[in-house]
């Protein structure tokens, strides 16, 4: 998950799991809005927070999650070789946990991101706010356009139209075939897999 | 009520093994924590003032000099190998339901001895001498009574008791309803009226059954003197056993726990698969040199697969690396488990709100690694809170503080409204620390909020950093004053917060204060 938006996507695709009963472990991101994480539906009661490992022993503090924990969200600009991250990824599929590396829009430079294994990269290609006046109203929800590119199974590119957040909070996704505000159909709009497809039972 | 014969049990209880087990002498203080909590407690502790289920800070402010040591299961299982090996001496057939506590039937070895009395008093002293090798002598208690709960009471801290055939229930009677062990229960029963376990006995059990339900029967069946369960009338079936042959033969405590892992599963689905849960299981281990480990290990809820793993490392780790004197010459080559009482599995009852199930006790496991690695206060786990801001709301705690299996659910207050707080959704990102901003009118002024909370220009541009671009502001709303604290001197803030909309898509919330803007929020 990269660039602006990353955080809310990474946060949605987290909550189905948190939903189901699984555990969130998120690596670093001290940044991350807690309550924003309450809105788009994860359990609060089965989400803790791992403070930011020093440099050499994130793929150690990730390794000891997998398997543990469902889902484990991950600060994606951490420093991560590829030697490290190979491993990482065998051990992932192995155990069936699910990585979601963020690397979030932030304000200042964007730091060159760590080899964080991925299927499936998704990105936020075009969002726009809706609620917010000239001094009025208050920010109620977002139209963004979710893009996948993946490799293996998920090859083929895919987007996605997206209310992140919706009016209720958590992520919708589009009727199909719906209008966007300037007027032009989509062809598509399912929502994205999760990446690998694959998740602990 | 018809007669029931219970098994005449001899009780060996240390009451304060987990501090024997991690070293200090009784004269020193000293508390064993777990999850923050004190779980055990030193004599000269308890004098200052430490009691079981004291936060550790409260521990170490009643007693400053109190040495406070992690619990470790294993190191508790690995010292009691040493009082197990004495009594061992009495009889092959010892049960413990965990380290610290250990039982076995009385009726061979008692008239081997010359009854109870004898028995018991060659048992406290036989313990006394591995105790003292531990630097506490005299700690143990020993009882004998029909049933292991009432000679676990009978053996009092430092005391010998034998509790004469059929006097267990007459012996119980005076005691607290707390000593079941069941603290919702004993506290419903003390408002009831009924403060002692003699008063709780004389309740019909159907009555008990119909008020309290299965788990209301086996504290009612313990109280009346009995044991849990009615006792089993036939042995387990023969093919729930499980084997595993070791080769290259085990030298290492990891390397035979990992085969217990797996052995523990195989018994657990082939459990499952018949409809029984075990509530007694006999672990045996086998060296090259035909030396033998064989403990019966009982649990009152029936043993999960991962407990059973944990108890087979547990005696292990007590065997292969425990004292000289018992230390096997050679490696394991043979490891079997033979559930000794098997009960018809009712499901494990689940907290009300859920509770503890599988995946919480795999992700707390994890997060104990992951404390193992960057130290306990690495992991936190969020609170909901009440508050304004978008970083007040949830609040982060550190893990150690809570305990992640327990139901943890909000506490009062947490949902109800707090004027002047922005409307959700609430900002995914929001940095430690507000980042400081410049934001402009139109004019190029830098607006502020007067007293009646209005803005005295529209902002149009916001640059980020020093000598940043400026980003031009397509739509905002607020201001949402706030004034916090206005009671305390040092707390008191008075703030403006407003939600901007970029022109490159992005949405931040941002505050005023002192004519100063900052970023408090990145809707990302």
């Amino acid at each position: 998950m990269v660039g602006t938006g990353a955080t809310s996507l990474a946060l949605n695709l987290a909550s189905a799991s948190s939903l189901a009963g699984s555990w969130v472990v998120v690596v670093g991101l001290p940044e991350l809005g807690l309550a924003a994480a309450a809105e788009a539906g994860i359990d609060l009661r089965r989400l803790a927070l791992v403070a930011a490992p020093e440099p050499g022993r994130w793929a150690a503090v990730v390794a000891a999650l997998v398997g543990g924990v469902d889902v484990i969200v991950v600060d994606g600009r951490a420093p991560l070789g590829h030697g490290e991250g190979r491993r990482l990824a065998s051990r992932v599929r192995e155990r069936g946990s699910v990585l979601v590396p963020v690397t979030p829009g932030s304000l200042g430079p964007v730091r060159r991101p760590g080899a964080w294994p991925s299927d499936v990269t998704l990105s936020v290609a075009h969002g726009r706010w809706e609620g917010l006046g000239d001094g009025h109203g208050h920010l109620r929800r977002r139209r963004v356009r979710v893009e996948a590119e993946g490799r293996g199974r998920a090859a083929r590119s895919r987007r996605a139209e997206l209310w992140l957040p919706s009016e209720r909070g958590p992520a919708s996704t589009l009727p199909h075939g719906a209008t966007t505000a300037k007027g032009e159909r989509e062809a598509e709009a399912t929502v994205v897999p999760f990446p690998g497809g694959r998740r602990a039972g | 009520m018809s007669p029931e014969t219970v098994v005449r049990t001899l009780v060996v209880a240390c009451p304060d093994w987990s501090v024997t087990a991690a070293g200090p002498p009784p004269t020193e203080p000293a508390a064993v924590v777990r999850a923050n909590r004190v779980v055990a407690t030193s004599p000269a502790a308890r004098v200052d003032g430490v009691e079981v289920g004291q936060r550790r800070r409260e521990a170490q402010g009643r007693c400053p000099a109190l040495v406070v040591l992690e619990a470790d299961p294993g190191r508790d299982a690995r010292a009691f190998e040493l009082v197990a090996a004495a009594l061992e001496r009495f009889t092959p057939r010892i049960e413990l339901s965990r380290p610290g506590l250990a039982a076995f039937p009385t009726r061979g070895p008692s008239r081997y001895f010359g009854g109870d009395e004898a028995l018991t008093a060659a048992v406290a002293s036989a313990v006394d001498e591995a105790l003292a090798d531990l630097g506490w002598p005299g700690s143990a208690g020993v009882g004998v009574a029909d049933g292991a709960f009432a000679a676990r009471h009978a053996a009092g801290p430092g005391a010998t008791r034998v509790v004469a055939p059929g006097g267990s229930a007459a012996h119980l009677a005076p005691l607290p309803v707390s000593v079941l062990g069941r603290p919702e229960l004993a506290d419903v029963l003390v408002r009831l009226g009924l403060r002692t376990l003699g008063a709780f006995a004389a309740l019909e059990p159907a009555d008990v059954v119909a008020r309290f339900g299965a788990d209301g029967r086996v504290a009612h069946r313990l109280a009346r003197g009995l044991d849990e369960r009615p006792p089993a009338t036939s042995p387990p079936p023969r093919h729930l056993e499980v084997v595993a042959e070791l080769d290259p033969p085990a030298e290492r405590v990891d390397v035979a726990a990992f085969v217990a892992k797996g052995l523990a599963d195989e018994l657990h689905a082939r459990l499952d698969a018949d409809g029984l849960a075990c509530t007694r299981i006999c672990i045996l281990a086998e060296t090259e040199h035909a030396e033998r480990s064989e403990r019966v290990w009982r649990h009152e809820g029936a043993l999960s697969a991962g407990a059973l793993a944990d108890r087979v490392r547990w005696q292990l780790d007590g065997w292969l690396n425990g004292p000289v004197a018992i230390r096997p010459t050679s490696g394991i080559t043979r490891l079997v488990l033979t559930p000794d009482e098997v009960v018809a599995a009712t499901g494990r009852q689940l907290g009300f709100w859920g509770g503890e199930t599988a995946a919480d006790e795999r992700a707390a496991r994890a997060l104990a690694r992951v404390q193992g690695l960057l130290g306990t206060d690495a992991v936190s786990v969020p609170e909901l809170r009440g508050g304004r801001g978008p970083g007040d709301r949830v609040a982060r705690v550190p893990a150690a503080a809570v305990d992640l299996a327990a139901d943890r659910s909000p506490p009062l207050g947490a949902d109800a409204p707090w004027p002047g707080r922005v409307p959700v959704p609430t900002p995914a990102l929001v940095p430690p620390e507000p980042v400081m901003v410049e934001v402009r009118t139109a004019a190029g002024a830098v607006p502020g909020v007067s007293g009646r909370g209005h803005l005295d220009g529209d902002p149009a541009t916001v640059s980020f950093g020093r000598g940043g671009a400026p980003v031009e502001v397509v739509a905002w709303a607020g201001p949402w004053p706030v004034d916090e604290r206005w009671w305390d001197p040092e707390g008191h803030r008075r703030r403006a917060r407003l939600q901007l909309q970029l022109a490159d898509g992005r949405a931040v919330l941002v505050h005023v204060e002192g004519g100063r803007w900052a970023v408090e929020g990145i809707y990302d």
